[in-house]
């Protein structure tokens, strides 16, 4: 069904007896493109599952409101468990910056391990390694900082290594629950797609075809120029100016005209290289060419096309539509 | 009146118009901050009452704590003096803003545990942590506020139309087109 000059093509059935096909240009194709994908570690945790953290998380992680929440949580904890007999006669606004420097110890510890590792290019690593030097870092911190406010103590080594066990431990229930219940949310919020559980924390997880590097297809059609076939018609990528899913068909407007096509819709996304063009929506894609605007209603945006077409955004992609839309430099529309 | 871009520590940065800056403290969520904070005061000095009866020391906490806001609040206005003043938007950071305040907080604690409880004076030392632990303690108490509760404030000051909600993204200085998206 799908006519093209010099290639196998990419046909479609027609449908609705509207007779509607597609196609693509076909040609030898490279392969995808790494330099471009971003840097990511995963930490293996105790408690079984892998943390996929990509490289410039861990601050936003750190900084993320949960977190702070746990660090807040953390703190009466500490002041509660302390083991150093002198610090008990202590009001708790003096000994505070001793479990608060434990605290911040820790975190920094945790964060520049990540880094080593991007900087090492260290792809994997056991959270637990992490977190074994993390608490030395706040123990050695807290007892720093402590020498300088309270009155002087002595611990034998193996008292200390008893006290570094157990905060050891707790450091690592402490992790699991975090990693496990708050990373998921956090990750979500970050990346501004959907994470439920921590496989999806793995970047290329729910990708879809549209969202992965254009296909051998796409790529040689560009190179070609570019162009879908619908009803026996050759569209250009250029001339393309939005597709919307309806079920099993999709409806392809383009400056000739418009057409239905059989989908599914991220199929033919797949076809059309990145540059024209973005899927703000499960069922909408829109040529960056026919926006003219966006505006903002309640939590909803709005994307103004060619003809006074408004297509909405998906919740879950805002940010990748917000930094297209950046590149497209465009102009706010009022709100609704 | 020049706008006032405002940097919270560990969380959001937004842009203040006209009045907001002054306005947002007297939000009723930075109510529950405040009285959060003269609760965590009273917390922070148990074992130091003496005989001091608890209501006395939870009107301490509380003058403290207003005269901390009291401080932020002043702050806010010099630097709304001054934006007016060069006729250019102000870069305000809530860190700063926070340790004068817990300077301040301190500060009153001291005199008043010392002219009107009588009690020791307490050691640089030991006023330099308490400043060191209110301190962190507000800058990560405020975060978490703001964090949570900083667009449906700021939807609250610019009285805006029924169904309409500041999103958290319109909050960002800087972000798509200026803001919105």
């Amino acid at each position: 069904m799908a006519g093209t000059d010099t290639n196998t093509g990419m046909g479609t059935g027609a449908g609705m007896g509207t007779g509607a096909g597609m196609g693509t240009g076909t040609g030898t194709g490279t392969g995808t493109d790494d330099r471009t994908a971003p840097e990511r570690l995963a930490l293996g945790l105790l408690t079984l599952g892998t943390l996929h953290v990509q490289r410039g998380e861990s601050g936003q992680i750190f900084r993320h409101r949960y977190m702070l929440l746990v660090y807040l949580a953390v703190l009466p904890l500490l002041i509660i468990l302390d083991t150093n007999p002198q610090a008990h006669g202590q009001p708790p606004e003096v000994r505070g910056p001793v479990y608060m420097a434990a605290i911040a110890a820790s975190m920094l510890t945790i964060g520049a391990v990540v880094e080593l590792c991007y900087v090492l290019r260290i792809r994997r690593l056991p959270l637990s390694v992490a977190l074994a030097l993390a608490t030395v870092a706040a123990l050695a911190a807290s007892e720093g900082v402590s020498r300088l406010i309270l009155p002087p103590h002595s611990r034998s080594l193996l008292e200390f290594l008893l006290v570094y066990g157990f905060y050891l431990a707790l450091t690592e229930v402490g992790a699991a629950l975090v990693v496990h219940n708050l990373m998921p949310a956090i990750l979500t919020e970050i990346r501004g797609r959907p994470i439920r559980t921590l496989a999806q924390t793995a970047p290329d997880f729910g990708r879809t075809e549209a969202d992965a590097a254009p296909s051998e297809a796409a790529r040689a059609a560009d190179a070609d120029g570019g162009y879908l076939v619908a009803d026996q018609t050759r569209i250009a990528f250029a001339a393309l100016q939005s597709l919307q899913a309806y079920g099993n068909y999709v409806q392809l407007r383009s400056r000739s005209g418009e057409h239905l096509v059989t989908g599914p819709l991220a199929r033919l996304v797949a076809e059309i290289p990145p540059r024209y063009g973005f899927q703000v929506h499960r069922s909408h894609w829109v040529a960056a060419s026919t926006v003219k605007g966006w505006s903002v209603r309640g939590g909803d945006i709005r994307l103004h096309l060619e003809g006074d077409h408004r297509v909405p955004v998906a919740v879950t992609r805002r940010r990748e539509v917000r930094d297209w839309l950046e590149g497209l430099n465009l102009p706010q529309r009022g709100r609704g | 009146m020049p706008d006032m871009v405002l940097r919270v520590p560990l969380g959001p940065t937004v842009v203040l118009r006209g009045t907001e800056a002054s306005a947002l403290f007297r939000h009723r969520y930075m109510l529950f901050l405040y009285i959060g904070a003269a609760g965590v005061g009273l917390l922070g000095s148990v074992g130091t009452w003496g005989e001091t009866p608890p209501e006395i020391q939870l009107s301490l906490a509380v003058l403290q704590v207003m005269a901390g806001v009291l401080v932020m609040v002043l702050l806010v206005w010099c630097q709304r003096l001054l934006a007016h003043w060069t006729g250019r938007p102000r870069s305000v950071h809530l860190g700063v803003l926070v340790f004068a305040a817990t300077a301040t907080a301190v500060l009153t604690a001291e005199v008043c545990d010392r002219d009107l409880l009588g009690l020791e004076a307490a050691s640089t030392a030991i006023l330099l942590s308490q400043f060191v632990f209110y301190a962190v303690l507000m800058q990560l108490m405020l975060s978490v506020l703001l964090q949570f509760t900083l667009p449906r404030m700021l939807a609250d000051l610019r009285r805006l139309a029924d169904g309409d909600e500041v999103t958290p993204d319109e909050t960002q200085a800087g972000s798509a087109a200026g803001s919105g998206v």
